[in-house]
């Protein structure tokens, strides 16, 4: 859906970004992680044209950018950054009905899209709609930042950071639940993080930049099995790098068929919540159960470690 | 009055406007002091007596800024004294100027030749520079000139003067008088105030501030009177005569050339007691100045 | 040492000892020191034969008759000491607004006990006795008021209230004995007149100069070069002092209208109202171009870019988001300009511009103060009205938008 073709951006002698290419495919969530000063936001920024390129092009589904007016090209393309930046003069119903307004949707149709946002976004109409963003928690102001991105129904989304102002425990819950919305909505995400675990959790692909330059552009796995030798194997860390990888696969696909005793363990957890389980017990094999509570069969620890092996 | 804010919508009605030009009022103002407000006032009610369409910028500013406005024709009339000719075309050190009747000549020349203003008929008042002694001081010294009170100093008469810096220091004023009456103040028989307010110095007078008997007035202030003081007088003619005058720019006179004689009379009638009569009402009595002007008009038969 | 000394000493110690400080309000002592001095010390009112006359001192008990005089002393000696106490706010609220509706109306009562019939020119004045008294009971009920915190309408309520209780005491003719009463009888024509003129004056210089400070704010707050430029020059002409600003403008103003003499149809003349207004346009940029430039500048960064980068242009950025999140910031400026405005229109009047410095400067002439204090009372009360009435505007909507 966007192809980034040989992009370079100069403030005076200084590359923030250099000869970078990249495509992203249409309903695919793609992270761009690095370092602060790796040009990751600078990036973002280009493709919607709030900074443009001093060389090179960028396409979505085709057309080059350049040929469409900034503001029209923006209200397509929903934005968040972190922070936020709600309207503090505007309700929330107002802040999240802004490109709606922008594209003179009539007032019908808005208010029922608003109304459909927040109950998306597990926010009651009844209780939050005419609330002012100050006096909503920071996980709440965060949804309806998500919400009013989302609400003229671009098929692209651009993040800066958008988890970056939460505590760790609703910072876990927004991951999930933006992954939901995405398998939901089919939207196409560009989201920018320093956050390698977060990269790894959303992306379906990474791109690792540092100083300007793309060093890798690969699925997570690939990522940590193989890292680009230097910069990316540094950030990707060696020593969490088994742990990594065992998070990217379930126990639904590591199960083997038999018995094992003690109290079962979700076949849709991650292969790294499952080996916590197996250490904190003290156990070799654990039981596996799907949702249903129906027995799967069984998880065993040399399985486990069989996974985690990285060497070749 | 503020019509500034239409300025944009209505320029093209202006055209039409300044054609009927002669059809205008006119435009009587005067000096923001209490005698201005009065002659003023007075003014104002004889030229509407008279039918005239008249509009009221009496109390407008100080004499510079009336004298600008006169001269600019923002306004057409207002009351000025004989001897400010002399500032007005820095001829104020001759020596005419103490001659009633030839200031006034000169102030007349002077001004038409040099901005077509009319110097209309005089009021035989002399509201210049004078000493004010308290009325008990000079009945008990039978001081009734500058020449009595002169003597009276010299050999060695109680007195403090409360005065002006200006009147004090300025080569035309208090050394003018003590040169010809051949008196000398000492500095403690002086008290200087700042600012030229003569009922500041009136006021010590009457209420004798330290010890203040004298003090330096204007001839026709109001508040003489009032304040026990009798205005000793300048039997040599020591100061330049200011005799109140209405002052008119030409055109205006043209377009109405009865305003001289309807003023005539009026002014004639001025004289210094009346004055001061008149300002006093204005001044201690706290009446408003329209309605003394009225009063005596009435009084006079100028109005009905 | 004498024994009365001893005796004073003695009674002063008592301000030292730590249990004393506990039990008194600390600004009590100084409202109940002012007023308990105040009443026996300083004269109440001064009986002048005639306007221009310095006048004699009255006591309290002179200028009052005995039967009021004394329950009034009493009345005002209790709220004094309400003062002092540490009592409850809304008790010293009330104390001080009783007191002061009290001195008001006791003042109107003078004239009528001091003023043989036969001396028509006499006047009465205030006199020291009355503005301390008037002074220490209004910190009473500033200070009560503060504590309370009441919000903006509260506060707007407490001016209303004081505007009607002035207006019952005018409308009911208890001052009309009173020197000030007597100056506005002869000159009440001049006084509404001018007085329409000096509010017209203000508020249009306001007008003219958000006008044209709103788009220089924002061309500014856009622009550093420009502001650089802008902001230096406009600090500039703050300085310069109002009677020579007026001056200033009269002589090209003059050469304009008498070049083209149609403008003075429109009032546009070297004299009055037309340099009036530009002079106060002048000042009133400052106060209002730099509150523009310092509210659109704290727009908080990230609220800017979401504007930006939802696909707002720059007017709809301007004018949705911007402007309005910078509205409580212009409006202090407009507030600082109004009050400004409303003192120094006083001036105006040396130029012909008209407004209360009319009565000002002929008062002044005059040496009659109650004509001064009858063109300076106005002003005062317009500025104070109009400090308090936005002030009240700015806070409550500064409450509808911030926790």
């Amino acid at each position: 859906m966007i192809e980034i073709d040989a992009v370079s951006r100069y403030f005076g002698d200084n590359a923030a970004v250099e000869d970078l290419s990249l495509s992203v495919a249409r309903g695919t969530i793609v992270t761009l992680v690095g370092t602060s000063g790796s040009g990751k936001s600078t990036l973002l920024r280009m493709i919607n044209r709030l900074i443009e390129p001093s060389k090179g092009s960028i396409l979505i589904d085709g057309r080059d950018t350049r040929t469409v007016p900034g503001e029209k090209l923006r209200r397509g393309i929903g934005y968040v950054i972190q922070g936020y930046g709600l309207f503090p003069h505007w309700t929330v119903a107002r802040n999240i009905a802004t490109v709606p307004n922008l594209l003179n949707w009539d007032a019908r149709r808005t208010e029922r899209r608003v109304n459909e946002l927040l109950a998306l976004f597990e926010l009651d109409p009844n209780l939050h709609a005419s609330k002012f963003p100050h006096e909503l928690s920071g996980g709440q102001q965060q949804r309806v930042g998500v919400a009013r991105a989302l609400a003229a129904e671009p098929s692209l989304l651009l993040m800066d950071e958008p988890f970056g102002a939460l505590d760790p425990i609703i910072r876990a819950k927004a991951q999930e639940d933006l992954l939901t919305l995405q398998r939901r909505l089919g939207v196409t995400i560009v989201l920018v993080t320093h956050d390698m675990e977060e990269a790894i959790a959303l992306g379906d692909r990474i791109a690792v930049m540092d100083r300007g330059r793309l060093l890798q552009y690969a699925s997570p796995a690939e990522v940590l099995a193989r890292p680009a030798p230097g910069f990316v194997q540094r950030l990707v860390g060696d020593r969490e790098r088994p742990f990594r990888l065992l998070s990217l696969t379930k126990v639904a696909e590591c199960a083997e068929p038999g018995e094992a005793a003690g109290e079962p363990i979700s076949d849709q957890v991650s292969l790294r919540e499952a080996l916590s389980d197996l250490l904190a017990r003290g156990a070799e094999a654990l039981p596996v159960a799907a949702a249903d509570g129906s027995s799967i069969g069984r998880i065993t620890l040399s399985a486990l470690l069989a996974r985690a092996r990285l060497a070749a | 009055m503020n019509k500034l804010t239409s300025l944009v919508a209505g320029l093209a009605l202006a055209a039409a406007a300044a054609v009927g030009a002669e059809a205008d009022p006119i435009v009587v103002a005067s000096k923001i002091d209490t005698e201005g407000n009065l002659l003023g006032n007075i003014i104002v009610q004889v030229l509407q007596a008279h039918g005239l369409q008249v509009t009221n910028e009496v109390s407008l500013g100080t004499t510079p800024i009336v004298r600008k406005a006169l001269i600019a024709g923002e306004i057409d009339i207002y009351p000025e004294y004989t001897g400010n000719a002399g500032f007005f075309f820095n001829k104020a050190d001759d020596t005419l100027w103490k001659d009633a009747a030839k200031g006034y000549e000169e102030a007349k020349t002077l001004d038409y030749d040099a901005n077509k203003i009319v110097w209309l008929t005089p009021a035989p008042a002399n509201n210049t520079w004078a000493i004010g002694l308290l009325e008990s001081v000079a009945s008990a010294n039978k001081l009734k000139t500058l020449d009595d009170f002169g003597k009276w100093v010299a050999a060695g008469g109680k007195v403090k003067l409360a005065g002006s810096s200006e009147f004090v220091n300025s080569a035309a004023a208090l050394p003018a008088f003590e040169k010809a009456y051949n008196f000398t103040l000492k500095p403690d028989q002086l008290l200087v105030l700042s600012g030229g307010d003569t009922s500041a110095t009136i006021k010590a007078a009457a209420e004798q501030t330290d010890g203040v008997n004298a003090a330096m007035v204007y001839g026709t202030d109001g508040a003489i009177g009032a304040a026990g003081l009798v205005v000793l007088d300048d039997d040599k003619g020591v100061q330049p005569v200011y005799a109140p005058t209405p002052i008119i720019r030409e055109a205006a006179l043209k377009a109405h050339p009865e305003i001289a004689d309807d003023l005539k009379p009026v002014f004639a009638s001025l004289d210094l007691k009346t004055l001061q009569t008149l300002n006093g009402r204005i001044q201690v009595n706290g009446e408003a100045a329209k309605d003394v002007a009225i009063d005596y008009l009435k009084s006079k038969g100028f109005l009905k | 040492m004498t024994a009365v000394g001893e005796r004073l000493l003695k009674s002063a110690s008592v301000f030292a000892a730590p249990s004393f400080a506990g039990r008194f309000d600390k600004l009590g002592v100084v409202i109940f020191a002012l007023a308990a001095a105040a009443l026996p010390l300083e004269p109440f009112a001064t009986l002048k034969a005639n306007r221009i006359v310095s006048g004699k001192g009255l006591s309290f008990f002179d200028a009052l008759p005995a039967a009021v005089a004394e329950p009034a002393f009493g009345l005002l000696l209790a709220a004094a000491i309400l003062a002092l106490l540490r009592t409850r706010p809304e008790l010293k609220l009330v104390a001080g607004a009783v007191a002061i509706i009290a001195i008001l109306a006791l003042i109107g009562l003078v004239p009528g006990h001091v003023v043989p019939p036969e001396a028509s020119l006499a006047r009465v004045a205030p006199a020291s006795g009355f503005w301390i008294l008037i002074f220490a009971f209004a910190i009473l009920v500033a200070d009560a008021m503060a504590r309370l915190e009441l919000g903006p309408v509260a506060r707007v309520s407490a001016l209303a209230a004081a505007a009607l209780v002035v207006g019952a005491i005018l409308g009911s003719g208890l001052w009309n004995g009173l020197s000030v009463l007597k100056e506005y009888a002869a000159h009440s024509d001049a006084f509404w007149r001018e007085g329409a003129t000096h509010v017209e004056l203000a508020f249009s210089s306001l007008a003219a100069a958000v006008l044209a400070g709103l788009p220089l704010g924002v061309a500014c707050q856009r622009s550093p070069a420009l502001r650089s430029a802008t902001l230096p020059v406009l600090n500039i002409i703050q300085t310069v002092p109002s009677i020579a600003m007026y001056g200033l403008m009269m002589a090209p103003l003059g050469l304009l209208a008498a070049r083209f003499p149609v403008l003075q149809d429109f009032g546009v003349r070297g004299i009055g109202a037309a340099p009036a207004l530009i002079a106060l346009f002048l000042y009133s940029l400052l106060p209002v171009t730099a509150n523009v430039v310092v509210g659109l500048e704290q727009a908080p960064a990230e609220v800017v870019e979401a504007a930006k980068g939802m696909g707002m242009t720059g007017s709809q950025r301007l004018l949705r988001v911007e402007l309005p999140l910078a509205f409580p910031v212009i409006l202090t400026g407009i507030r600082v300009v109004l009050v400004q405005n409303i003192g120094l229109v006083t001036v105006a009047a040396l130029i012909g511009g008209g407004g209360f410095g009319e009565l000002v400067f002929q008062g002044i002439g005059q040496s009659a103060n109650d004509l001064v204090l009858l063109g300076a009372a106005p002003t005062i009360a317009l500025a104070f009205i109009a400090a308090i009435l936005l002030d009240a505007l700015i806070e409550w909507l500064d409450k509808r938008k911030h926790p």
